[in-house]
Formats: structure tokens, sequence, C-alpha cells
């Protein structure tokens, strides 16, 4: 497994942004994770989903939203997981 | 736009043109609103760059043409998944209420409760890396 941060950024309060990495070769296994990296305690701080865009035969783009579910601005980190290499 | 106009009865007009959004459906609206960010490609090269410094014992340990089961029998044991699939073997062990379940419960909504899943078990010779360089697990 391969394991690294393809991106950070940061969110504002209540609201949403969307990032794209793309020309994932198809036949990588990829798990996205997001963490915060603007510690709060007591609550979660942001949620996200991953989209698919299959760009081609080979190569696949993924969008990721990111939610931030707090009152504060939260800086955050994406996380990927190649599981198959 | 669907623009609604309500009289009651005591004539009172009332009109709603949809501003508040109301007669959207929510999922188009709110990926409409989203800020998209580039956030680049694959890093293929530094990837597979890395990938070369593997072993190869490491990389062929397991055969491409075997069956799933077969591979899953090839595969090194690994502690943690074996400790799991021993406790999930014991009925005992299964739906079983995190410990202080009562006391950590939050009540959040009609459906959801917030439930002490334990902390992480860190190895003791682990060290912190750095997560932004892929490193081969």
């Amino acid at each position: 497994m391969v394991v690294g941060t393809q991106f950070t950024g940061s969110v504002p309060a209540f609201s949403s942004a969307r990032w794209f990495t793309f020309n994932w070769p198809a036949s990588w296994h990829v798990i996205w994770t997001v963490v915060s990296t603007s510690p709060v305690v007591g609550a979660p701080q942001v949620e996200w989903d991953v989209a698919v865009e299959r760009a081609s035969s080979a190569n696949i783009t993924y969008w990721i939203t990111i939610r931030n579910v707090t009152g504060s601005a939260v800086n955050i980190e994406a996380h990927y997981a190649i599981v198959n290499i | 736009m669907r623009i609604t106009i309500d009289t009651d009865d005591k004539d009172k007009v009332n009109i709603d043109t949809g501003d508040k959004g109301s007669d959207k459906p929510s999922l188009f609206q709110s990926t409409m609103d989203i800020p998209v960010i580039d956030a680049g490609p694959a890093p293929i090269q530094e990837i597979e760059r890395r990938q070369k410094g593997t072993s190869a014992a490491q990389v062929s340990s397991v055969s491409a043409n075997a069956s799933p089961e077969d591979r899953e029998t090839q595969l090194p044991l690994n502690p943690l998944r074996a400790g799991a699939a021993a406790a999930y073997q014991d009925p005992a062990n299964l739906r079983k209420k995190a410990p202080g379940f009562e006391a950590t419960s939050v009540a959040q909504g009609p459906s959801t409760v917030t439930i002490d899943g334990g902390s992480a078990h860190i190895p003791k010779d682990k060290k912190s890396s750095d997560a932004r360089t892929p490193e081969p697990q």
C-alpha cells in the first residue's frame, strides 16, 4: 500500500469545497480520507464524499467534496491510500 | 423557477418567488455553489520511483494468477486481521456496545448517537512520519 497527501486547503465555516485530481490509473484502488489539521475538541469538523469520473479507459478523475460542519474555518489534508500496489 | 401565489382567508396575498431556493433540488444547488479546486494529477512518477525501491520479494510474494482464496492463504498473516477474525467468531463480541456507552452517548438527533470507539492502536515502535511523501507500507 502506498499512502500520501494529495492536497491541503481550508474550508470556510458551514460551507463546502470541491477538489478534483486527475490521471489516476484505473488499475489503482484508491481510498480517500480527509483530516482536519485545526484542532478543536468535542465535535466532528469535516465530512467528505468522493465522486468518480472515468476520464478515459486508463485514467480516473476523483472529485472530493469536503464539508465544514463547524462555525469556524477548518484546514484540511486529503490523503490517498493506494491499496493494491 | 416556480412562483406560488397564495391568498389567505383575510384576502392577504403571499407571493413565493422561490428565491430561497425551495424549488430547486438541494443537490443541484449545492453542487453549483461549491467552488472547485484543481488538486493536480496523480503523483505517478513519484509512486513508481518509490515502488522500484520496494524489494521484488515483497511485490511478487503473491501469485497474480491465484484465485482470491489462494491469494488470501498466501498472504502473510496479519496479526490485527487474525485478531479481528478470532473476535468475530465469538458471538459474544458481535454488536457489543463500547465500554462507557451510556456515559458518552450524546443526543444529536432522532437517530444519531455518539459512541466511544476507543483510541487508535499505535505500535510502540511506530514513529511519526511526514505523510506528504508517499511511502510504501
